[in-house]
């Protein structure tokens, strides 16, 4: 078991001092989440009419087509060196490769969604800074870099991995998605007697769901 | 010549569905003629769903014999399913616009209806965008499979978002309140029937098309 927790923390690190040398996934989350909500907030001339009805759904738009890029370039290195099957060959369960490169991913996500908010909260004068969202922020993130880094290493074999990885993440996401674009518009609405019990219910079963799935499922993937 | 006969058959039944709809089912006093768009939304809409299950049930199949007969279905399966999933969200566009006054309103099953279009979409895709070989058939497989387990989920957490949909009218989750008479039952039953009967012909037939594919290395 010991064992197995120097291998996750060496593969962490590995992409971690990848992603320190390249910036590639950081970079492509952050920019291309402003680029998309910079884009929304030309759109109108008062930008407070939008934040209480859209503000949700446009900063987690920005951020889950921004991630599913940036999941693209993330294993993008990993096919072109063909590293990826090198890691499949070492002798070690194959899941410590999807909870790496979750783990790893989550990580960018993370402090992408910070980047993005700090700006989001400047353009659209949105006050999302609350420990519900916080929480609900880190229940995603799981989900979402799990399932993606499940269906990114699937897609990055095709020969269109950008269009396959958005069709596969997006539509089995939705459930978090939800979640999340509740949570967000409970705290920018300020609303207090919303469901949010119940929205962070099916955000965790999700995640519990998915990660003992993904967990099963990869290491059948990778078979072949 | 076994669906020859199967396909004629249904084609009768479709057309005494057509009648039932048209001339034997009277109009509903709220809806007026419209209502008569639920005649075909819902079998397309209990076709689609049927057919995601029934291709969790084939790829599981097929991951377990490894058997191309299992894939072929589940493809064949998940081509049907889309065209129902784009009936079943057409007819309840064209339904919703004079009822609601909208075309569209993201609440629980509409949005759970098209996320299922698009999950048969990233299946259909997958399996389109993917080097073809045996890596392929059993990856499509496992994606059928987590479809399948997500779309319950889905539904329930789109149950938590608004809703304002029509309370199910027939089955074990019929509302009490229903406005639909005996004689719109019966004709709602008999479209589900022939839905059926025209899905599982057009996956047969599919199947077939398919098959021949599949023979000739295309």
């Amino acid at each position: 078991m010991f064992n197995w927790f120097k291998v996750l923390s060496i593969l962490i690190k590995k992409d971690i001092k990848i992603e320190l040398q390249t910036k590639e996934t950081l970079v492509t989350i952050c920019l291309f989440g402003l680029l998309i909500i910079t884009v929304f907030s030309l759109s109108t001339e008062n930008n407070s009419l939008i934040n209480q009805n859209f503000g949700a759904g446009i900063l987690w738009s920005s951020v889950i087509f921004a991630g599913s890029i940036a999941m693209v370039k993330f294993f993008y290195h990993e096919e072109q060196n063909k590293t990826l099957q090198s890691l499949l060959v070492m002798p070690v369960p194959s899941e410590l490769i999807l909870f790496s490169k979750s783990i790893v991913f989550f990580l960018f996500l993370s402090i992408s969604e910070i980047i993005i908010f700090l700006i989001s909260s400047v353009l659209f004068n949105l006050n999302i800074f609350s420990v519900k969202l916080i929480l609900g922020c880190i229940v995603f993130n799981i989900g979402y870099s799990v399932v993606g880094s499940f269906f990114g290493v699937i897609s990055s074999k095709s020969s269109s991995k950008e269009i396959l990885l958005t069709m596969l993440l997006i539509p089995i996401i939705t459930p978090i998605l939800m979640f999340i674009i509740a949570t967000t518009n409970d705290v920018i609405r300020s609303e207090i007697n919303s469901n949010f019990q119940t929205w962070l219910g099916v955000g965790i079963s999700f995640d519990i769901i998915f990660l003992t799935l993904m967990s099963y499922l990869f290491g059948k993937i990778v078979d072949e | 010549m076994v669906r020859q006969i199967y396909l004629i058959s249904t084609g009768i039944v479709f057309t005494i569905s057509i009648w039932m709809i048209f001339l034997w089912a009277p109009t509903e006093i709220n809806q007026g003629q419209v209502q008569r768009i639920l005649y075909l939304h819902v079998p397309f809409a209990w076709a689609s769903m049927v057919a995601i299950i029934a291709i969790a049930f084939t790829s599981f199949l097929f991951l377990l014999t490894k058997n191309d007969r299992w894939d072929n279905l589940s493809q064949s399966l998940a081509e049907v399913g889309l065209v129902s999933a784009v009936v079943m969200l057409f007819s309840g566009i064209v339904w919703a616009k004079p009822v609601w006054g909208v075309w569209w309103t993201g609440e629980a099953k509409l949005t759970t209806a098209l996320v299922l279009f698009f999950i048969y979409c990233a299946y259909l895709l997958f399996r389109n965008y993917f080097p073809p070989g045996n890596a392929r058939n059993r990856i499509a497989a496992i994606i059928a499979l987590i479809g399948a387990i997500d779309s319950p989920i889905i539904y329930y957490a789109a149950q938590i978002w608004e809703q304002n949909h029509p309370k199910a009218v027939v089955g074990p989750l019929a509302s009490e309140e229903s406005s639909l008479t005996g004689d719109m039952v019966i004709t709602l039953l008999f479209c589900v029937l022939t839905v059926t009967l025209l899905f599982v012909g057009l996956v047969w037939t599919q199947y077939q098309t398919n098959k021949l594919l599949r023979s000739k290395n295309v």
